[in-house]
């Protein structure tokens, strides 16, 4: 693998320089390589700022040596929500750098670091209470009393019996 | 007070949101949808599809699988009584494993991270359930997705004992292929129906019959004991196919040395019971062989026959 090192430029104007192999993990990037061709110029993420790419290239240094993901139909890909241990550590971050990391791997197309994003998101979601979830989030709840009952009897299948 | 371009969670493009709801139990993902009007209107849809895939009340069933070598009823999950469970609700995946609807199944399985290993009602393993309901292509896809092959039910049943369970009966030998999935897995088998007679019987060609032979030995602690009063050997005589005798003959040589009640020998016997294939292949070995026997094969043949 060339060590060929390519720069980017976020969104607030900050340029990062990573090595090709790396920035490779995400399958905007490798796709775009190769429409362009190699270029000397600093590629612009217009989506992403400074402090979320370089979470996003701290994940994919971490994750480089992963054998690339091969597609929708693997097997493989039975859903839990474990999360490595690594992976762990690095998802505890507020929630707002929280999203940001899920917008970026999801416009960086980087489906390992999205994955992981969304099993936090589940994990934050499991076992709490619609108040709780609210809470958490932030969500306003729209419901009328009525509303909520009408629902929640609607639905009784999903609850636990 | 938040910054103005702070990102929340229903800020995330509804696909996004989808995606980590889909991560979530049907229990957690309803509660999500009860905490607003525009998620709940995104989650209708998946919701939906749980209910589909049968995921109600899963809870139930997702708990610990057992290996055989532990037969304690400890920490089984709960068995129902028969009346109770016919009462409860009907477990649309567990209908989706009889009735055999692979695409269910699958997608419990991959979409809705549904454990491979979970219980009915009854306290059966789905793969068991497969394998009764003579389901190949579910059980298939269930030891592929990680389902314990030795898991058991509450009686310390595993899915290779429910399989010999299946033997007699008609068109038997449509369960071989299920038998090889079994066996490849490997299950092993934690009663000893796998010693009966229909499974000696059964045309499993050599290679296979090895295969059971030697999960039965490595699994069954008193198969020795089996030769000790004989029974059993006679029976493989009467009833086994060729290749289950030479499978017993390539693990044990001294059985073509062993008397039997009367003194008459493997060779003997098998000519007593009309076996013209087994003498054939016990002589070809003594052909081979400098080992004499003491009694003449071909005389009890000629006499027996």
């Amino acid at each position: 693998m060339s060590a060929q090192m390519l720069t980017f430029l976020s969104n607030d104007g900050v340029e990062i320089t990573i090595a090709r192999d790396v920035a490779e993990r995400s399958v905007l990037i490798k796709n775009m390589l190769e429409d362009l061709g190699d270029t000397d110029e600093a590629i612009p993420i217009p989506n992403v700022n400074e402090a979320v790419l370089r979470k996003v290239i701290e994940w994919c240094e971490h994750h480089k040596g992963d054998p690339p993901s091969t597609g929708d139909d693997d097997d493989s890909r039975r859903k839990t929500t474990d999360i490595d241990e690594w992976d762990q550590k690095f998802m505890q971050v507020d929630q707002e750098m929280l999203f940001e990391i899920i917008l970026a791997a999801n416009y960086l197309d980087i489906k390992g670091l999205l994955d992981v994003g969304c099993k936090t998101v589940a994990n934050m979601i499991k076992g709490k209470s619609p108040e709780e979830i609210r809470k958490t989030f932030n969500i306003q709840n729209d419901f009328t009393p009525e509303e909520e009952d009408q629902i929640r009897r609607e639905n009784e299948w999903a609850e636990d019996r | 007070m938040e910054t103005p371009r702070s990102v929340l969670l229903t800020d995330l493009p509804p696909e996004l949101i989808l995606l980590c709801a889909e991560y979530l139990p049907p229990p957690d993902a309803f509660r999500l949808s009860l905490t607003s009007k525009e998620l709940r209107g995104l989650l209708t849809n998946l919701l939906g599809e749980m209910r589909e895939c049968g995921l109600a009340g899963a809870k139930h069933y997702r708990l610990r699988t057992y290996l055989c070598t532990e037969a304690g009823r400890e920490g089984h999950p709960r068995r129902r009584s028969d009346r109770v469970s016919r009462a409860l609700p009907r477990q649309p995946l567990v209908e989706a494993v009889r009735t055999g609807q692979v695409v269910v199944v699958e997608k419990a399985l991959l979409r809705f991270q549904q454990d491979p290993n979970s219980y009915d009602l009854a306290a059966k393993p789905l793969l068991h359930s497969a394998v009764l309901y003579r389901r190949l292509d579910i059980a298939r896809l269930l030891l592929q997705h990680g389902a314990d092959p030795n898991v058991t039910s509450e009686h310390g049943r595993t899915a290779l004992d429910c399989w010999t369970s299946l033997v007699e009966g008609k068109n038997v030998s449509e369960r071989i292929p299920m038998l090889e999935l079994l066996l490849a897995h490997g299950a092993k088998p934690a009663q000893p129906g796998l010693l009966n007679e229909a499974v000696r019987r059964l045309p499993l060609g050599l290679e296979l019959t090895r295969r059971v032979v030697q999960v039965i030995y490595d699994n069954m602690e008193d198969l020795n004991d089996l030769f000790g009063p004989s029974l059993f050997l006679r029976k493989t005589l009467k009833f086994a196919t060729l290749d289950y005798v030479r499978t017993l003959v390539t693990l044990w040589p001294n059985l073509l040395e062993r008397r039997f009640y009367d003194g008459g020998c493997l060779a003997a016997w098998a000519a007593h019971y009309g076996r013209v294939d087994i003498v054939a292949y016990v002589q070809s070995i003594w052909g081979l062989s400098s080992l004499e026997p003491d009694v003449e094969p071909d005389v009890e043949l000629d006499a027996d026959l």
